[in-house]
């Protein structure tokens, strides 16, 4: 009988990126080996696509051929609640390296990591985050942006996934 | 068409044979043509070249010394970009930021007591720095003569100055990419009692410690707009950050639309964590045009990641624009110094999935894992229609030789028209048409097919028609481009004897 593997319980960190409008953008894809093989990232999801330039297609002899893609612009939700997960050497690193934060003691314990109150490392990462977004972008880049806060789904409920795009672009495909 | 040679009239009898020579006739090869790289860091003021107006062609690393001074940010992607022969390179420094930009600094702070010889090894910008320290050396002379061992490294991107105990060590170009710099220290061979404290920024794996305190935003604006004369078929940006890039990705797509032609391929280098890179490939740029290259905590700066990259696509592409690139070896990216940063299979797959082009450490040596492109979705779907940089390559490259094509071939018909229908004449000789030029072009596609460039050009064929409105050919030309031995399944079974 194997041993049961802990699960670690972690939150997102949006501001591991910050977009070129000023928007918490960060997110971790699943581990594809010992998680999930279904394309998605850890408490984040593509919930907004808004599309921001039309396929260019070109018709000749009756034949439609995509000469450019369309181009979206993407909104990403966030899980207010931590994440269940499970306990793998990827997801390990990635909260060793803050790209996810431990929601409890035991997570930080398995990671390696000492525990810290969530909130205050999100916190703590956000103002260095914000601090290097507006040194390469300009004095007071993010406020002037609008001081944009992530997205998050209200608590207890999972977060969105992306309807399917037919549904969802607000444009073609 | 009518064979003529300038001076041999009609009139003229006297017998024998008038020959003359014509040069450069017939299709050019491409493929000699060279394929331009340009890089793009800032320059320091003691180097000659003027940022935001010039761009110069660097043929040595002394070149980019006198144009943008020693261990510039653009020098040290010169340095990069110049590993690879024959490069064809340029500049277009792109001016530091204007408002006040500070230098990224870090100290190192030498302390304890000590009574033995030994040797502090420090590591900058991946390069490492000995220093001797003497078993009766002060704390102070330490950190003087790991001052001047800094200052004594040519070409270092960075100068140190001591005082007391502490070397301040700051980077040349001034800007918040500056904070991409780590140090680290070895003191395994130090005196027993010398300790070396790093202060920097937020300490990565194993304690290597990145400068920080560097700021100021510089614009590639400017740049951006000394580009669009003509073809820069590989863009080494030094700039990073979200904003330029969306500035960068607009360009390339308007540039290298129909009417403009000038298709250019954009190398952005990331050197901290998986998500960063994953989320700047995705959501900023997620574009075929360009592509991302990261090290998880790398040592060596990401604009000299960007450079060398762009550097090996760009003496590479000529030969064969399907050129595959799984362990391709960077020359002179520092390899992780951290076991831990060594990224795993479920970490590659990650950035993989998400057009990012990972670097690895096999052996104490960099390799690309595999080159790809950054579009990786559409709409909020996984999109890999695009996905190895020859994808793209290719594309270009076959555009650009049925361009020359076509101006051989229009010069050979200087007429056009519609396919004449069943039971019509012929279209007189010196007249294309639809199905002339579809013969023409397919011509080529197969010869790029025997290359290994595309694959399946027949079932996938060149169309044309007539527009009867404008009068001309148009023509589509599907590129299936081959696809490259990357993977493959193997099961080894053993059995046991009957």
């Amino acid at each position: 009988m194997p041993f049961p593997t802990k699960k670690l319980r972690v939150y997102p960190n949006p501001f591991t990126y910050i977009d070129h409008f000023g928007r918490p953008a960060g997110r971790l894809p699943f581990d594809g080996y010992e998680h999930s093989q279904t394309p998605g990232a850890v408490g984040a999801s593509i919930t907004d696509v808004v599309l921001t330039q039309s396929a260019m297609f070109m018709r000749v002899a009756g034949r439609d051929l995509e000469v450019n893609p369309p181009q979206h612009d993407h909104r990403i939700t966030y899980s207010k609640d931590a994440v269940e997960i499970p306990n793998t050497a990827y997801y390990r690193d990635a909260l060793k390296r803050l790209d996810l934060v431990a929601a409890d003691k035991d997570t930080a314990l398995e990671a390696g990591i000492k525990f810290e109150d969530p909130s205050k490392v999100l916190a703590a990462y956000k103002a260095e985050a914000v601090a290097k977004f507006n040194a390469e972008t300009a004095e007071d880049a993010y406020a002037r942006f609008g001081s944009v806060e992530p997205l998050y789904t209200p608590s207890n409920q999972p977060t969105v996934q992306a309807p399917a795009k037919n549904e969802s672009s607000k444009g073609d495909k | 068409m009518a064979i003529v040679i300038p001076g041999f009239v009609d009139s003229d009898k006297v017998p024998g044979a008038v020959i003359e020579t014509v040069y450069g006739r017939g299709k050019q090869s491409l493929g000699a043509n060279p394929v331009l790289l340009v890089v793009t860091g800032n320059k320091l003021t003691a180097g000659t070249a003027v940022a935001d107006q010039d761009i110069n062609q660097v043929f040595s690393e002394n070149d980019a010394d006198t144009l943008y001074g020693a261990g510039s940010e653009i020098a040290m992607q010169c340095y990069a970009a110049l590993q690879f022969p024959g490069v064809a390179l340029f500049g277009a420094p792109v001016a530091e930021a204007t408002s006040s930009p500070v230098s990224a600094t870090l100290t190192l702070t030498v302390g304890g007591t000590w009574s033995t010889s030994g040797t502090v090894l420090i590591r900058l910008a991946g390069k490492a720095i000995a220093v001797a320290v003497g078993s009766s050396d002060p704390i102070n002379t330490v950190a003087t003569n790991i001052a001047n061992a800094i200052n004594g490294v040519q070409r270092l991107p960075m100068s140190a100055s001591p005082a007391s105990a502490v070397v301040t060590v700051s980077v040349l170009s001034k800007g918040t990419r500056g904070n991409d710099y780590v140090c680290a220290k070895d003191l395994s061979s130090a005196p027993a009692g010398l300790t070396l404290t790093l202060a920097g920024g937020s300490v990565l794996t194993g304690g290597v410690t990145p400068f920080s305190g560097g700021a100021g935003a510089d614009s590639v604006a400017t740049v951006l707009g000394l580009l669009t004369t003509q073809i820069w078929d590989y863009q080494a940006w030094a700039q990073n950050d979200a904003t330029n890039a969306g500035l960068i990705k607009a360009q390339l797509e308007s540039q290298a639309g129909p009417l403009l032609q000038h298709p250019g391929f954009a190398v952005f280098g990331k050197n901290r964590s998986t998500s960063t890179s994953i989320s700047f490939a995705q959501t900023t740029l997620n574009e075929q045009l360009a592509c991302v290259a990261h090290m998880t905590n790398g040592e060596t700066h990401p604009c000299q990641m960007a450079a060398q990259l762009a550097s090996l696509f760009a003496t590479t592409v000529g030969a064969n624009p399907n050129t595959r690139y799984i362990n391709a070896v960077m020359p002179t990216v520092a390899p992780h110094s951290q076991r831990a940063d060594i990224p795993g299979r479920s970490t590659l797959n990650a950035l993989l999935n998400a057009g990012v082009t990972p670097f690895t450490t096999v052996n104490g040596v960099v390799q690309v894992v595999d080159a790809i492109q950054s579009h990786c979705l559409n709409g909020s779907s996984p999109d890999y229609r695009t996905y190895h940089v020859g994808d793209v390559f290719v594309p270009i490259r076959v555009s650009k030789e049925l361009g020359q094509q076509w101006s051989i071939f229009s010069a050979a018909n200087p007429y056009a028209g519609p396919d004449p229908s069943d039971g019509q004449q012929p279209a007189p000789q010196g007249t294309a048409t639809p199905s002339l030029w579809v013969a023409e072009g397919t011509a080529l596609l197969k010869q790029f097919e025997g290359l290994n460039w595309l694959q399946d050009v027949d079932a996938n064929p060149m169309i044309a028609e007539w527009n009867t409105t404008s009068k001309r050919i148009m023509s589509a030309v599907p590129n299936i481009v081959r696809a490259q031995n990357i993977q493959a399944g193997i099961s080894v079974r053993q059995t046991a004897a009957s």
